[in-house]
């Protein structure tokens, strides 16, 4: 009777002692993931302004979808010169330069411009008032893309600007994209010195990549 | 009873560990790519550790062109300074700035030649321009002297840090005694007989207050 009663007693107490160890181990386990993420979480917490701060020193192309146009505005070299890098995911766009006709919106009629095979480019514009005239030269890596010559007076009023900035972005390419949109003032008449701007289209620089 | 108890609690332990599981990996591969990120951007202008966040950090980048120079450069809160740029010995250009919040920014100095006179172009956070000088020792001297000419970076190869109300050289581009000595003996126009052995010179100065 003795014996019967110790093995009745002794076998839950194993049971007991084997699935509180799997819990054990099992509850580890589970401390162990959800600290991980823990640490993870607040290390991207501290990283991610890091990484916003130093994207706005060096500027660089981010290609999240290859199949979309990137672009991303690069830290200027000279006060008349701005630079992009810019992916091109397909042969089908080119890149357009126009100094007249110039409004708020919409693209003038007269216009240069040059096919922008698939690849990456690293497009400069110079903008360069000389004594023989003013020069917009649109570069790629030294080469000229787009060049036009205009008169020496040619935009001596002041100007107001649209420039593509910010971080690298994408864009699907299917209506234009502008990177610079300035628009120049004109004189004011019967006041000598003065300008203002204007509504209608006007003088300036405009370069934009438009679908083919 | 206990058994079904005890594999319920299982079964939800097993559960939270992985969905645990899964966080902790997904988020380590989000914490990867930034990491990643950062380190390419530092590989470009340099690794910045702001020892402390009162004191002025400047570290010079490599560029790889001779005419062209910059710096990573951070300004702690309530910077209150001074920049002066001699570049024409005729005279100096003073530019001052003051911030509320702690800046970190990139500064570039490039000189070139435009239309017979030698330009030298600044960008800092606070101010960007362009500075021209005819002076013909200027030009001669930056043109084809250059390998010979004394360069003084700040932060070139070590970080530096400094209190901002420290005066400091930020670029000094000078002509060694001997050589300024023989191209004032060649050029003696008035203009280069005014020069100095300084052709450029950039520096943090205290501000009046």
């Amino acid at each position: 009777m003795n014996i019967d009663k110790s093995i009745r007693t002794s076998r839950p107490r194993l049971f007991r002692l084997q699935v509180g160890l799997r819990h054990i181990l099992l509850l580890t386990l589970c401390v162990g993931a959800w600290v991980a993420n823990w640490t993870n979480q607040s290390q991207i917490a501290k990283l991610k302004p890091r990484l916003a701060t130093l994207q706005k020193l060096a500027p660089e192309l981010i290609v999240s979808d290859p199949s979309r146009i990137a672009i991303v505005l690069l830290d200027s070299k000279w006060y008349s010169e701005l630079r992009w890098d810019v992916y091109v995911p397909s042969s089908n766009f080119q890149l357009c330069l126009a100094a007249r006709d110039i409004a708020e919106s919409g693209y003038p009629d007269q216009y240069e411009n040059v096919l922008l095979p698939k690849g990456r480019y690293e497009l400069q514009i110079q903008e360069v008032s000389q004594t023989d005239g003013f020069r917009i030269r649109v570069t790629q890596n030294e080469e000229s893309l787009l060049d036009i010559a205009e008169t020496p007076t040619f935009g001596s009023n002041g100007s107001s600007s649209f420039i593509r900035t910010g971080p690298s972005l994408q864009f699907d390419g299917l209506t234009e994209i502008d990177l610079l949109r300035r628009r120049f003032m004109v004189p004011v008449p019967g006041s000598p010195g003065s300008s203002r701007t204007t509504i209608g289209p006007t003088k300036g620089v405009l370069l934009w990549i438009k679908p083919n | 009873m206990a058994n079904l108890w005890s594999r319920t609690v299982s079964f939800v332990l097993l559960t939270i560990t992985l969905i645990g599981g899964y966080f902790a990996w997904q988020s380590g591969q989000e914490r990867a790519a930034l990491l990643s990120q950062i380190a390419r951007i530092e590989k470009r202008i340099g690794s910045f550790p702001i020892v402390d966040p009162t004191l002025v950090h400047v570290r010079a980048i490599d560029t790889q062109q001779p005419l062209e120079f910059a710096w990573r450069i951070y300004l702690p809160a309530h910077f209150k300074m001074t920049n002066a740029q001699t570049f024409d010995p005729s005279g100096t250009n003073y530019y001052h700035y003051s911030g509320s919040e702690p800046s970190e920014f990139i500064a570039r100095v490039i000189l070139r030649e435009h239309n017979g006179s030698m330009e030298c172009y600044t960008s800092f956070n606070f101010s960007s321009g362009v500075s021209s000088t005819q002076n013909p020792l200027h030009l001669i001297a930056i043109r084809e002297q250059w390998e010979h000419l004394h360069i003084e970076q700040l932060g070139k190869p070590e970080l530096a840090k400094f209190q901002p109300n420290e005066e400091m050289p930020l670029l000094r581009i000078s002509l060694p005694s001997e050589l300024f000595e023989s191209l004032k003996l060649k050029h003696k126009d008035s203009k280069s007989q005014s020069m100095t052995e300084d052709l450029l010179q950039i520096r943090f100065v205290k501000r009046a207050p």
